[in-house]
């Protein structure tokens, strides 16, 4: 009988969309921490 | 105003790639046939070659960014430099991951110190190199020009890596490669798909990166 890995893919798959959510997050936030300067600047 | 359209866009450019991704997992579920022996771990590679691919392109980006940067002293290029190292060690960090997982169920062992494994490990070390020498090199000129010329060398290990599977004797080689362009239609469709995603992808990335990098030498 052949193996199934479904198991493997989908670990691969969490693996890439962590990571992707991870890293989107992590610029999220330091582009937010250098757009606010600006805006006390304006004074919004 | 630059913030607002910046915004915008980065917004569609989420909006776009979320369906993208959404797009090529439903391809790879449903639309890509199941291979026999190898079933669903063979769909790990509709992740994990892609990754592989913008790592590369990334690197050949690193190579191009240096040149340019020590032909015209241009800041812009040592942004584009490091944002494109960044997202080259990233992806090359999810091959390093995934290709272990393909290989546990297929080779039944996770890693072998095999000729493609080795210099992709090789090339992860002098990225890992790249970005001590960014952090602690002391002057930002200086530390700009010697990350160009590093950058300029260590892609050496990228056609190093691609020809692997053929520079050294089959008997110490696991890969697959040469075999990849004999797959049939369904497989090949959804493998193109998921590469031109993860190109996408990467150059969102690579955008946001080196916005954020302008933003910041702006704000200093």
């Amino acid at each position: 009988m052949e193996y199934n890995f479904f198991n493997h893919f989908i670990f691969t798959y969490l693996i890439v969309l962590i990571a992707l959510i991870g890293w989107f997050s992590m610029m999220f936030i330091k582009g937010k921490r250098l757009i606010r300067p600006n805006k006390s600047k304006t004074g919004s | 105003m630059f913030v607002t359209r910046f915004n915008n866009r980065l917004r569609t450019g989420i909006i776009i790639m979320i369906l993208l991704m959404i797009i090529n997992l439903v391809n790879i579920l449903f639309n890509s046939p199941l291979v026999p022996i190898q079933q669903w771990a063979q769909k790990i590679f509709y992740y994990h070659v892609p990754c592989a691919w913008v790592a590369f392109l990334s690197f050949f980006i690193v190579l191009i960014a240096g040149i340019m940067f020590l032909k015209t002293k241009n800041y812009k290029y040592d942004r584009l430099g490091l944002a494109a190292a960044e997202l080259g060690t990233f992806f090359t960090v999810l091959v390093l991951i995934t290709g272990p997982i393909w290989a546990s169920a297929i080779w039944g062992k996770a890693w072998t110190w095999e000729p493609r494994l080795t210099t992709t490990f090789v090339l992860f070390l002098i990225y890992s190199g790249y970005f001590m020498l960014r952090e602690f090199g002391g002057a930002p000129e200086r530390v700009a020009r010697y990350a160009a010329i590093l950058g300029i060398i260590a892609f050496i290990d990228v056609p190093i890596i691609f020809i692997s599977v053929r520079f050294w004797s089959p008997e110490v080689q696991s890969h697959p490669q040469v075999e990849m362009a004999l797959q049939p239609t369904g497989i090949m469709t959804t493998f193109f798909f998921s590469l031109f995603t993860f190109t996408m992808l990467y150059f969102l990335m690579l955008w946001i990166r080196t916005g954020i990098l302008s933003l910041k030498v702006k704000n200093q």
